[in-house]
């Protein structure tokens, strides 16, 4: 497979800046663990029959990759383009709804 | 009935103080935590997958009827809401302390997660069963949609908090990393039902990340 298939971006300014803020706040660790995530999003950001259960899952009309046990990362497919969506800890699911 | 929020422990006394409770509040909350010890007790001692569902299907309703009981109690009251309050400050990391080498890795990882995650959900809901008509009916709506991988969630954090704070005996570590890998499943399932309802970001502007 193409190691580079996908374009990777986030989908707006503010995803973005939610992601280094984020990022700021990670230990090393975590910080690979995104890392290791972006990379496999840019090969591959389907299911893969090898993939852990439920590492990523179609939530409504976005994907969500489950980045460590504490974090997530939202993402759109788009053609050949993966935009991030968000990049939050999971207790965070709930701040998005009314 | 409003049975998914209940605090799996009690809340530590803060700067504030902690929540005067009536006589009848501190004498049901004895009970449910009684209750909650003896219904909840097997589930410390399961030692494969199997057994954990098995117990957890016996285990669930019962628990969710006298939690559900317990809230509607503690809602009513403005001493039983800022209790509800305060056990949303609790921090599962010193409630982990103690037996951090007994969790392990994921254990400890997932613990965690699913401990703050469900506070995350519970922060939400709260102040909307408290409040409008129109905002309590979209919760109970989302409670709903992802109330029993919820109620399982929060009865197997139970379990795990039982064991952490030596409140139940003979406990057995297998079931340890069983109970913390089914939490992070269930709330990871909770959380996938709230974030299918986020609505998407109206700007959309790509900016890529360049490679390397």
């Amino acid at each position: 497979m193409d190691s580079a298939a996908y374009e990777l971006g986030f989908v707006n300014r503010a995803a973005k800046k939610g992601y280094d803020d984020l990022l700021g706040t990670l230990k090393p660790a975590e910080k690979a663990a995104f890392d290791w995530a972006l990379a496999r999003l840019r090969k591959n950001p389907y299911p893969a029959p090898s993939d852990p259960a439920r590492l990523i899952v179609k939530v409504g009309n976005q994907w969500r990759y489950r980045v460590t046990s504490r974090y997530r990362l939202l993402y759109l497919i788009e053609n050949r383009r993966v935009a991030v969506t968000a990049a939050t800890h999971r207790k965070d699911a709930y701040r998005n709804l009314p | 009935m409003v049975s998914l929020l209940v605090p799996p422990v009690r809340p530590q006394p803060t700067h504030s103080g902690s929540p005067v409770l009536t006589p009848e509040e501190t004498e049901r909350l004895r009970e449910f935590y009684v209750q909650t010890g003896e219904v909840l007790a097997p589930l410390t001692r399961v030692r494969e997958y199997a057994a954990l569902e098995a117990v957890l299907a016996g285990a669930v309703l019962p628990w969710a009827q006298w939690a559900g009981r317990i809230m509607e109690l503690l809602l009513a009251t403005a001493a039983g809401r800022q209790y509800l309050q305060e056990a949303q400050r609790i921090d599962p990391e010193v409630l982990a302390m103690n037996k951090a080498e007994l969790l392990g890795e994921p254990g400890l990882s997932q613990f965690l997660g699913a401990f703050e995650s469900l506070q995350g959900m519970t922060a939400w809901a709260l102040p909307k069963l408290q409040g409008e008509s129109g905002e309590a009916q979209f919760a109970f709506l989302v409670q709903g949609l992802a109330g029993e991988d919820m109620l399982r969630a929060q009865v197997v954090l139970c379990a795990l908090l039982l064991i952490l704070g030596d409140a139940v005996p003979n406990w057995t570590a297998e079931a340890v990393p069983l109970l913390c890998a089914a939490a992070d499943e269930y709330m990871t399932r909770v959380e996938d039902v709230f974030f299918s309802m986020a609505p998407l970001p109206a700007e959309r502007e790509f900016v890529p990340i360049s490679d390397g």
